[in-house]
């Protein structure tokens, strides 16, 4: 449907030479040509973590409070003392110092980085993890493209694609997808036996009224089904992992789920996002933070390196990131307010080189001194690494063709 | 004399309704024939979901079935018009459309602004004053409560100004002005110049959020409220064009129209705005479109000045019949409610003939109706929930978790993971199970027989008692079976569905 649509924008709304000009088709090949990465896996910070605080330390200055700066094995690059582990990894882990928004509101914000769209009244973009699974994403395949772990917000999902690309949440890492388990009191023969009777119902309304809306729906019902009993479920299966690697990651929710993440990539899942909330510090910022640093500096240091070891990093991008930092300003009740003007966030792998630093923010915090990156420009240089054409228009249903991002180019200093 | 008879045969099959006159008119110009009436089970169902929210109950359609009274539609139609349920769902629905972004953090303010909306529908306010009100309201808004819309749409929000035009534009005038922000309409007459010109009514205006709200301290009410209310403030000036740096946009409604001398910008917007013959049409198409599921112009928001209306003759004579009538909303419903499309089946007939409204389409429920349509068919708002041994509000967690699945998704496709909640969730697997504080473990302690339970699970689910067909193929002699049953009832499009 987008295909036909697409096409038929072009013809009709551009004309030969717009069109000649945006060839996406021709784009798309030569994005694919040079994308490395299969995958991505999204750390998300929900609450927003500041900068200052994890990934761009002040040491010495007013801005910057009781947790030092400490070296790590990438040469002159420096973070919080908090993350050793993630420091020893730090030469496959980039830092872009100086994204900027204007979103300082949890819901904005989280929308703008989970779609690379500024928030606009008349549209629900998708997520980025429902575009990739449209372009990435295997037909064949039984498991969906585009998982989220612990997700606490909303993710904008599918929006206008289809509904295989919307986000699957798994709640507890160790438990499957959830939904996925017969209801207690169900076995699979009595599951038979009520599917047969939901068959009939279906049968006798269609018969009736032939309608588009029953048909989407046999069709949700059967993949439904067939996802309920696909042997591939025992990606969500963490026990037949070596103990000693669980214990590294941590055996926090948020640890196993960066391991379940590695398992769903290694398994053809395009876009996975773990969820990892509580950095919405307004008071006690760093009595807060320090439990959280703790549980994110062995998972994310593990997951890189595990990706690592098993070859899959190349092919894998992993990004962490949050929808704003914080303020620099340590206020009354000793915590940080949302600072959306300049914050951090860090790549690694799938095509993006390590331990290097893009931009710099004031010797404060305050503001992006060198090299600002948008929102989108982190969207795009995602998308760049997978080799998905961000240019690529769907048609809307309003009638309006919607491009996968509007604007912002690739951090070419990464690549 | 003959033509004395022609006429009189023609009036005589001609329909008296206007509405009727025009969409028969259609079908006969295109060959198509018409769905049937829709029984009485399929409206009263069709009416309680669009007026109620909610599908009916079981003794309200057994009544409403048995009643042999011919005008017993339109004294359904005309009771529910002034229920409360109606004033609850109609201004949901109106909260909805005018929320222009989520502000929890005020939610204070949105709450009183929801009670005014259930006012203004309990009340039937005439259309125009309520567009007025809503854009000239000042606050605070737990004095003023109008003032909710524009409070909530410039809140914490840079994009204040022209989110809030973009939404009224859509609403008030059926169409979309936003893409003209950035460039100039491509299908249609907006220029980014008029956008802004638009927008500039809104510019000066900006939300102050107070959490000691004055009047009810000043009442001598103990807590501290918090309201809001719109500062107009001309040192903002007018927004600059992109591109063309020098000219700024001043207040330009698209026509010309512009503020009188002393009039203030957003007092001068809603005089331009309900003066405009546009304005009654959008107002007729919007309410046409959410009684019948597609729009005269549709979608709702897809009035262009290349886009003909389906029926314009239609549209343009309501439009005119609402105008004098006084923006009447409740007497503009209830024309629409009881003309001769509303009423068809959806049965029979093809898909095709849906766009001229020879067929009621099938369409899902909104999440909300949904998950209150789940509530009634289960008697889940019944369950007794207790944590640490303290009694819970039962439905919230149930709730959020159903919203979680629903609400984002598009509403035109079914998701595998909707699917999968119907299937196998905890909400839907509580409430179909045989528990004494549920309707199904109610309706096994009362009733024996398998027959008249199979007929009660079918009229709290499918709003219609069972074929002698499906009587036949579902056994509901054990709680285990019916326990089956309402599963499969629940999870059918039947059910999900409005048709």
């Amino acid at each position: 449907m987008c295909e036909l649509h697409r096409r038929s924008f072009l013809r009709i709304g551009l004309g030969a030479t717009a069109a000649a000009s945006l060839s996406p088709a021709l784009l798309g090949q030569e994005a694919a040509r040079r994308a490395t990465a299969k995958a991505v896996i999204v750390l998300f910070m929900e609450g927003g973590p500041s900068h200052i605080d994890t990934f761009d330390p002040k040491p010495g200055k007013e801005t910057n409070g009781p947790f030092k700066a400490i070296p790590t094995a990438a040469p002159g690059v420096e973070i919080c003392e908090h993350l050793p582990r993630l420091a020893a990894e730090m030469k496959d882990v980039s830092l872009i110092r100086s994204l900027t928004s204007k979103e300082g509101d949890h819901g904005r914000g989280q929308y703008i980085v989970r779609t690379g769209h500024v928030p606009e009244p008349a549209v629900t973009h998708p997520a980025m993890g429902a575009y990739v699974s449209r372009e990435l994403g295997d037909p064949k395949a039984a498991l969906p493209a585009f998982i989220t772990v612990q997700l606490k917000g909303a993710s904008p999902g599918a929006a206008f694609l289809r509904m295989e690309h919307a986000p699957y949440g798994v709640d507890r890492p160790g438990e499957p997808i959830h939904n996925l388990r017969y209801p207690e009191g169900v076995d699979a023969g009595r599951f038979r036996d009520r599917m047969a009777m939901l068959r009939e119902l279906e049968e006798g309304f269609d018969r009736e009224r032939s309608a588009a809306y029953a048909a989407g729906r046999r069709e949700a019902y059967g993949k439904a089904d067939r996802l309920m009993h696909t042997p591939d479920l025992k990606a969500f299966d963490l026990s037949g992992e070596d103990a000693g690697l669980r214990d590294r990651y941590g055996r926090s929710p948020f640890g196993q789920g960066c391991l379940l993440a590695r398992r769903l990539v290694e398994r053809g899942v395009r876009y996975v996002e773990v969820n990892l909330g509580g950095w919405d510090t307004h008071g006690d910022n760093f009595g807060k933070m320090r439990p959280l640093l703790d549980v994110l500096d062995p998972a994310y240091a593990t997951l890189v390196r595990d990706l690592r070891e098993r070859g899959l990093l190349g092919e894998t991008l992993v990004v962490w990131m949050g929808e704003f930092g914080r303020t620099p300003r340590i206020n009354g009740q000793n915590g940080r307010d949302h600072w959306p003007k300049a914050f951090s966030a860090a790549l690694s792998g799938g095509g993006v080189q390590g331990g290097r630093v893009v931009g710099a923010t004031d010797p404060l915090g305050f503001e992006v001194q060198d090299r600002p990156v948008t929102v989108e420009g982190l969207a795009s240089t995602m998308y760049h690494c997978l080799g998905v054409d961000p240019r690529k228009p769907t048609m809307h249903a309003s009638g309006r063709p919607i491009r996968i991002l509007n604007g912002g180019a690739p951090v070419r200093e990464l690549l | 004399m003959r033509l004395t008879a022609l006429v009189l045969a023609a009036l005589a099959a001609a329909p008296a309704d206007p509405i009727d006159r025009r969409i028969e008119e259609r079908w006969k110009a295109e060959g198509a024939t018409p769905a049937g009436v829709a029984d009485d089970y399929e409206f009263f169902r069709r009416l309680s979901i669009d007026l109620r929210g909610v599908i009916p109950e079981p003794a309200e359609i057994r009544a409403f079935a048995a009643d042999r009274a011919p005008d017993k539609r339109e004294r359904i139609v005309d009771a529910w018009l002034r229920s409360d349920a109606f004033a609850a769902w109609w201004s949901h629905r109106w909260a909805e459309d005018l929320t222009v972004q989520p502000t929890p953090k005020i939610a204070e303010v949105s709450e009183s602004f929801r009670g005014w909306l259930r006012d203004a529908v309990r009340t039937n306010m005439p259309y125009d004053r309520f567009a007025r009100r809503l854009l000239t309201a000042k606050g605070p808004s737990d004095l003023d409560p109008a003032a909710g819309f524009l409070v909530t749409g410039f809140w914490n929000n840079p994009e204040g100004p022209k989110d809030v035009i973009d939404r009224t534009a859509r609403i008030f005038l059926g169409t979309q002005i936003r893409c003209a922000e950035c460039h100039d309409h491509p299908f249609d007459a907006w220029t980014q110049e008029e956008f802004y010109g638009m927008a500039s009514f809104l510019w000066q205006a900006r939300t102050e959020i107070s959490q000691n709200g004055g009047a009810m301290m000043a009442a001598g009410t103990m807590a501290p409220a918090q309201t809001g209310r719109i500062v107009d403030d001309a040192a903002k000036g007018n927004p600059a064009i992109p591109g063309a740096s020098k000219e700024t946009g001043a207040p330009k409604y698209k026509d010309g129209g512009a503020p009188l001398p002393g009039e203030p910008r957003r007092t001068a917007l809603a005089r331009l705005l309900v003066q405009d013959r546009q304005f009654a049409r959008a107002a007729v198409n919007r309410h046409w479109g959410m009684l019948l599921g597609r729009g005269l112009v549709h979608p709702l928001d897809g009035f262009t000045s290349t886009r003909k209306p389906s029926h314009p003759e239609l549209l343009d004579e309501m439009a005119e019949e609402f105008v004098r009538s006084g923006y009447d909303v409740r007497k503009l419903l209830r024309s629409i409610l009881l003309s001769r499309p509303y009423q068809l089946s959806s049965k029979s007939g093809d898909s095709a003939a849906e766009r001229i409204f020879a067929r009621t389409p099938v369409t899902p429920l909104g999440p909300d109706a949904l998950f209150s349509s789940l509530v009634r068919a289960t008697g889940l708002d019944g369950l007794k929930v207790t944590s640490k041994g303290k009694p819970e509000p039962p439905l919230k967690g149930l709730r959020e978790a159903f919203l979680r699945e629903f609400r984002p998704a598009a509403p035109s496709e079914p998701t595998i993971s909707q699917g999968l909640f119907f299937m196998n969730s905890d909400v839907v697997a509580r409430g179909v199970k045989a528990d004494p504080d549920l309707r199904l473990g109610k309706l096994l302690a009362s009733e024996p027989d398998p027959a008249r339970r199979l007929e009660e699970l079918f009229l709290a689910t499918l709003s219609r008692p069972p074929s002698p067909k499906e009587a036949k193929a579902f056994a509901a002699g054990t709680a285990s079976e019916c326990e089956n049953v309402l599963w499969a009832l629940l999870n059918s499009t039947e059910f999900v569905t409005r048709h």
